[in-house]
């Protein structure tokens, strides 16, 4: 019994540094690992707390004025939208210009799948050819109201010639045929280019509104509003 | 002889109270140890359940943050910075009609006008009556202008109108 008591005291020193190697410095360690996470889900979270609130900012400050939002939606908008583009051109070339359309093609192709037509990760173009018959005062008034349209668009090629075969009814003799390509421009939204690290949610990060005023100078003839008639027929091969 | 004392009943008393003051010792030692462990187990437990909760939270407000108003922002501001690019490289042929009207002297026609972008140039076909028009023609469009570059110029012909046809090509600046 003597000799159990005398072994008490250092089997329990010997049990305290066993308890102190084998847990509680693993467990100290492991409780500074955690103070050091939290601290950085605490700093993450303050930082995600920041960015919200300048979206927020930056989120008012777009829908503060609507005329330049949609302005810049208009100018590079999301998709071809084909059907705007033909009818805008129509438009302008016929109702405005009073020139005669004998093309107005929007190819089927996806551009989208040609990385050469791509002009950065965000946008793309899709060519559009024209083909019009009319006077030279008439073709410029045309090309001049496509060169301002509000939404964006490039020449690619022109040719204007004098006017051979095209049979119209109101053919002049001064009548020139002037066909090309335009491309117009449309913003790709395939949500891989979301970057959270984007110096647009840091402190300073700006919009850089200053476009739109360039937008706006450069800028006056108005998209077509497409308004679609009646749909719905017995007869769908009957006019 | 010399005396030995053999008693050992003091000796032993002092053993034992040393001894229980060891095993006090110990068990104070082993408390204040079974003591740093449960609080560091529970420290322990208490920050891996706040870190757990605060990661969740962080996985959540970043998932609807970046599917929230941010993509609007982010969206809105990348049309901003390709429509300030594209606005600049802007083609506008029909700038250099004006420019034409004035160059085309009298005398000269054009026949038919191309520009392609790729090449930043147009190519005029003049018709003229004589030979000397159309120099006059090449002469006035290689004066100094804000439109037009470098002026190059084809092969004539004789079309089958009996005038003469000239490609001129024009560089845009």
């Amino acid at each position: 019994m003597l000799k159990v008591k005398i072994l008490i005291f250092p089997l329990s020193i010997v049990f305290a540094i066993w308890l102190l190697i084998w847990s509680i410095v693993p467990d100290w360690n492991e409780i500074q690992a955690k103070k050091t996470q939290k601290a950085d889900l605490e700093k993450k979270l303050s930082t995600l707390n920041s960015k919200n609130t300048k979206v927020s900012q930056l989120l008012n400050e777009i829908n503060s004025n609507e005329q330049d939002r949609d302005l810049v939606y208009t100018f590079i908008p999301n998709g071809v939208k084909e059907e705007e583009i033909i009818d805008t051109l129509n438009f302008l070339a016929s109702n405005e210009s009073n020139l005669f359309v004998y093309n107005l093609s929007v190819p089927l192709l996806n551009k989208y799948s040609n990385p050469s037509l791509l002009k950065n990760n965000l946008s793309t173009t899709v060519e559009v050819n024209f083909g019009i018959v009319g006077s030279y005062e008439n073709i410029k008034l045309f090309l001049g109201k496509v060169a301002t349209l509000k939404r964006y668009n490039n020449v690619n090629s022109l040719k204007i010639e004098k006017e051979k075969n095209i049979q119209i009814g109101t053919e002049k003799s001064d009548s020139l045929n002037a066909s090309g390509v335009l491309s117009f421009n449309y913003f790709i939204d395939d949500g891989s280019t979301f970057n959270y690290e984007d110096p647009l949610f840091s402190e300073k990060g700006m919009l850089g509104m200053g476009t739109i005023s360039d937008i706006r100078q450069k800028t006056s003839t108005e998209i077509m509003n497409l308004q679609i008639g009646a749909g719905g027929k017995s007869n769908p091969f009957a006019l | 002889m010399a005396n030995i004392n053999l008693t050992t009943t003091e000796k032993t008393e002092v053993s034992e109270t040393a001894i229980s003051g060891g095993i006090v010792l110990a068990v104070i030692l082993i408390v204040l140890i079974l003591i740093v462990y449960g609080t560091l187990y529970f420290w322990k437990k208490d920050l891996t359940d706040k870190t757990k909760a605060m990661q969740t939270q962080y996985n959540t407000d970043l998932e609807s943050f970046k599917k929230g108003d941010s993509k609007i922002v982010l969206d809105f501001r990348n049309r901003l910075d390709i429509a300030k690019s594209l606005i600049v490289e802007r083609n506008i042929p029909v700038l250099t009609f004006s420019e034409l009207e004035n160059r085309i002297i009298a005398g000269v026609s054009i026949n038919s006008y191309s520009y392609d972008s790729t090449k930043n140039q147009i190519v005029v076909t003049c018709v003229a009556d004589s030979f000397k028009i159309v120099a006059e023609q090449i002469a006035n469009f290689k004066k100094d202008s804000v439109y037009f570059g470098g002026i190059t110029t084809g092969e004539t012909k004789y079309n089958q109108n009996k005038k003469i046809e000239i490609p001129i090509g024009v560089e845009i600046k």
